[in-house]
């Protein structure tokens, strides 16, 4: 079949994830499980002071929602046979995901107490709360904001992919409102946008 | 010289059975929870059994003896020389730990390794020599039956290698024979006994090819001078440098907590002449310590035979001192150089000894020992390193001898180890010590005696604070020995530094036995985490430092539970629960049911002694052995009343403005015939149903019946969002905008119905509210009439 485009012109653009961000958005994960059809998740939380932050602010989060059940657990080894759905800590989404769980909803809530945000890695939504965010460290704050700023400079330089560049340009301007204001929702939300802009090109991959 | 960079992470494997070696390497996570030394020790002992330890004969084949380095051995921190012994003890049946400060350690890091696993057996005697990256089998048939110095005299005779031996006691299975490193030793429960029983007299590791350097150099440095600082004005290491470990015996005799005939008593003046103080005088000591010692507790010094001998510890003193009637302290000099040679504990040893003189004078059993006969103890030393006589019953222990011939009561042992020189009736925290240390009656499980007696911080006579101190120090000590630093360091690293050390005495006191749990909060012992940290490039915070001691202790505990050991193991002998007048001014007998309590209940242990599955979890010592619960979530009942009662009122009040106001008529009439629409939160039941009837009336329906399907379904995606909306934080169009809503329906009915509950929150709230509630105020005509007219309809119906 013949090309109407030319070979430069051509690029691809994708997205893994539904991104939930801000006030109360945890809220919805027993929505968007029943949306898929799951009520039991399995949450995986670390078991770290951070974990049991999780534990207490999703157990409330759960509460009068209509989920069925839901267990935690820590790691991989311990699962119990009955589950619908994963929810799992960013702290463990490198082990945890869409590719340990192919076949149910997974979705990442992400932590503060997390040393490296990942968002490239598979999950079906991505869930930014400030209530899991909040308790940061300053200088991790700094260093984080800095690998976001870094990342998406690169990328609107190098990138062809004008999705990309949109993104990343996107998240610009959150990562240096996100320092000036220390707001943690706007440093989470401006590391989806660049990380998305650096799955376009390849960089996570 | 090549460089090694705080740790190897390698693990030496040798193979008896096979005459076969191999290299492992330790998991970085291991390393992060279990430290070193110790820690690490029992946790490759521990996975070598997959979880499975009972069954294990600690003289057979598959008992395993573990050497590790510590973290800090190698690198000349301060007090550092020092090695683990690891493996399950043929005296009582459970893990052995001991930690020693001989030249092994050094050498073996300096070797190139962090750890030496000695497995299987040999059919003949050997010994094994580790040099440049091999490890050579020696025939050792010449060496079997030398004694622990001559046998370090032929294999390593410059001294400057790191050596372990054992004498005799350990090639004839003397259950309580230890194995000899330079002039130190793994002393207790009998690993000398579980070397002897693989056939291997010795290992002598050639160090010196590689050089120790911490990661980071410069942190490594200021801490170690700080160390260095904080020991070199600490009294209690004074008075250790001055006058040895020996120097517990003028304060023991005040306080009570020596023993005196088999324990019977516990205090005696006549023991003042085996006192450090008094032998510093009479033998003329001089140091003779650990490599890398800046406290030097170890002293040499010349017995008027004119030979230069090691002089005892407080411990041998004791034991062999009034605990069998003797004063007599160049007798307890040459038994000590003897026992070192044949390679027992001089503990296990004299307990033994002791038992069996108060056996024979109450006629259990027939013996040629009595109190105060000293001239046939060489013999009988022998005799028992060599299996021979009595000695050959004396070398199974004081435990297995009560079972044989009775006398249960005055057996002083805890789980089959004989306790050490400190009467717990003098020290009751001391007694909860020995009752729950996981090796036995080790005195140096916790040590609250320092506390109790050496420096007067807690009453001894008290059980308060008692179980909070000795869980606190088990987990110190349990990390400090996992770094292999000397364990009488910590004295000084907890009591020199900011801010205890501008505490008065008296306010340290009532802190301690008062509030344990905010005097340990000002507890600073940042030299510890830091030098590890320093070391080896791992971050590491004084409360990792400490959680790590934790999982260490209950990692050892969890451990001998699989070996058979219950809550019933947790007591003290009879004498010390019962006999209550021992010569000294204060005849109490240790209360130590409250302290037990109070023990389980900290440490989160269950009744039967066993650690909490939830605790063995949390510290990540086992992954999951209880099934996960799932958890049905539970209700915010007040929230959920809350927006019930809104939806209702919101629903009556748009069928009573749907008469009323004449921007609402209007939207009906353009909305179909029978349309109806609903409100709810999506996963409860909480809903409200407004009808359009074929004559355009609009009524309130009540609640969404399940299966019903309306026109227009609104949902709010969590009760949370119902607040949002309910208490105005957010407009309905908002809530639509940040997809906190779904909508059913058509989307031009949706926008209907969204400006039909504006015009409705305009007429039930108060305008400040209401502009707050609404996208944009606009304000209907006669607002006050109808809103009066909606609010009667809206409450009467």
């Amino acid at each position: 079949m013949e090309q109407s485009m030319e070979a430069e012109k051509i690029y691809s653009f994708f997205t893994e994830a539904k991104i939930i961000s801000g006030l109360k958005a945890l809220e919805n994960i027993p929505f968007e499980l029943e949306s898929s059809g799951a009520s039991r998740p399995l949450v995986f939380v670390p078991v770290t002071p951070g974990g049991k932050r999780m534990k207490r602010v999703l157990s409330s989060a759960f509460k009068s929602s209509g989920l069925a059940g839901y267990s935690f657990c820590t790691s991989i080894e311990e699962i119990p046979p009955e589950y619908d759905s994963v929810v799992v800590s960013s702290d463990l989404s490198g082990k945890i995901n869409k590719h340990t769980f192919p076949d149910v909803p997974v979705i990442m809530v992400v932590s503060g107490d997390t040393e490296k945000w990942d968002f490239s890695v598979t999950t079906d939504i991505v869930i930014l709360d400030i209530r899991l965010l909040k308790k940061i460290k300053k200088s991790v704050f700094m260093n984080k904001a800095k690998q976001i700023r870094d990342k998406a400079e690169k990328i609107i330089m190098d990138s062809d992919n004008p999705f990309s560049g949109a993104y990343a340009e996107a998240s610009l301007p959150l990562a240096e409102e996100s320092e000036r204001d220390m707001d943690p929702l706007k440093l989470a939300n401006a590391a989806v946008y660049a990380d998305t802009a650096a799955l376009q090109t390849g960089e996570e991959r | 010289m090549k460089e090694i960079r705080g740790i190897t992470n390698r693990i030496l494997e040798v193979d008896l059975s096979d005459k076969a070696w191999s290299l492992k390497s330790i998991d970085p996570e291991d390393r992060r929870m279990y430290l070193g030394g110790k820690g690490l020790g029992l946790k490759i002992y521990h996975d070598m059994f997959s979880g499975s330890l009972s069954g294990i004969d600690p003289l057979g084949e598959e008992n395993p003896l573990v050497f590790m380095a510590g973290v800090l051995t190698g690198t000349g921190a301060v007090c550092s020389a020092r090695f683990a012994g690891v493996t399950k003890s043929p005296l009582t049946g459970i893990m052995v730990t001991s930690s020693c400060g001989g030249p092994f350690g050094g050498a073996l890091k300096t070797a190139g390794y962090d750890g030496l696993v000695i497995r299987g057996k040999s059919d003949v005697p050997v010994y094994i020599e580790i040099m440049d990256g091999n490890v050579i089998f020696h025939d050792a048939g010449e060496l079997w039956g030398m004694m622990s110095s001559e046998t370090q005299k032929n294999i390593a005779p410059s001294g400057k290698d790191g050596d372990l031996v054992i004498g005799p006691a350990g090639e004839n299975g003397v259950l309580y024979a230890n194995i000899m490193s330079g002039h130190r030793f793994l002393g207790r429960a009998g690993m000398g006994a579980v070397m002897g029983s693989k056939k291997l007299k010795a290992v002598l590791v050639r160090g010196r090819a590689y050089r120790v350097r911490p990661v980071k150099e410069l942190m490594f440095r200021k801490i170690r001078t700080r160390a260095s600082g904080f020991i070199a004005k600490n009294s209690f290491s004074k008075k250790y440098r001055s006058f040895g470990t020996a120097s517990n015996v003028l304060p023991g005799i005040e306080a009570g907590y020596v023993p005196v005939t088999n324990f019977k008593y516990r205090t005696d003046r006549r023991f003042e002449a085996l006192s450090g103080e008094a032998m510093a005088e009479r033998y003329k000591t001089k140091s003779s310590s650990c490599v890398s010692c800046s406290i030097q507790c170890g002293h040499k010094g010349t017995f008027p035979d004119g030979e230069v001998k090691q002089i005892p510890e407080y411990e041998t003193v004791g034991l062999w001192g009034p605990n069998i009637d003797n004063y007599d302290p160049d007798l307890i000099g040459e038994w000590n150089l003897l026992m070192n040679d044949l390679g027992m504990d001089t503990i296990s040893a004299g307990g033994t000894v002791s038992w069996a003189m108060e056996a024979g004078e109450k006629g259990l059993r027939e013996t040629e020992l009595s109190f105060g006969k000293t001239d046939n103890i060489s013999k009988i030393l022998a005799d028992i390193a060599y299996r021979r006589g009595e000695g050959a019953e004396l070398a199974l222990g004081s435990k297995r001898l009560s079972e044989r011939y009775g006398g249960k009561e005055f057996a002083i042992h805890v789980k089959g180890l004989e306790m050490a020189a400190y009467d717990p009736r003098g020290a009751w925290g001391q007694g909860l010590n020995y009752a729950v240390a996981n090796r036995g009656a080790c005195h140096l499980s916790a040590y609250p005696l320092a506390l109790e007696v050496l420096f007067k911080f807690l009453n001894p006579y008290t059980t308060r604070a008692k179980a909070f101190w000795v869980v606190f120090f088990e987990n110190f000590n349990a990390a400090l020995n996992s770094l292999q630093t000397c364990q009488f360091t910590s004295f000084a690293y907890v009591l020199e530094p900011f801010p205890v050390n501008i505490f008065p005495s008296f306010m340290l006191k009532i802190a301690m036995q008062y509030f344990p749990g905010i005097a340990v909060i000002f507890l600073n012992y940042g030299i510890l985490n830091g030098t590890y940290e320093s070391i080896t490039g791992i971050p590491l915070s004084q409360r990792d430092f400490i959680t790590a001691g934790k999982r260490i202790h209950i990692l050892e505990r969890y451990m001998n539970t699989q070996m058979g050991i219950s809550a019933k193991d947790d007591t003290l002998p009879a004498r010390f629960l019962t006999e209550a007048d021992t010569g000294h001014p204060v005849k109490k007998t240790v209360d130590l049911g409250p302290m037990l309590k109070d023990y389980y209940r900290i440490k989160g242990y269950d009744r039967s002694g066993k650690p909490d599955s939830r605790v063995l979890r949390k510290l990540g010592i086992v992954d999951s052995t209880e099934k996960i619960k799932s958890v049905k979530p539970g209700r915010k009942f007040f929230k959920e009343l809350y927006v019930k009662m809104m939806l209702f009122v919101v629903g009556r009040a748009i069928s009573a403005a749907a008469a009323v106001d004449p921007g609402i008529k209007k939207e009906f009439e353009k909305l179909p015939g029978n349309f109806s629409f609903s409100l709810g939160v999506a996963g409860t039941d909480l809903s409200m149903k407004v009808v359009k009837d074929k004559n355009g009336a609009v009524k309130y329906a009540g609640r969404l019946k399940t299966g019903e399907n309306p026109a227009l379904k609104l949902e709010l995606k969590s009760l949370e969002a119902a607040m949002m909306l309910f208490t105005f934080r957010e407009s309905t169009a908002t809530s639509l905008s940040r997809d906190r809503i779904t909508a059913d329906g058509n989307i031009p009915e949706a926008c209907a119905v969204v400006r039909i509950l504006n015009i409705v929150e305009i007429y039930l709230l108060p305008k400040v509210i209401a502009e707050l509630a609404v996208k944009r105020y606009v304000s209907p005509e006669n607002k006050h009439k109808n809103r009066v007219e909606i609010y009667l309809k809206t409450l009467l119906g």
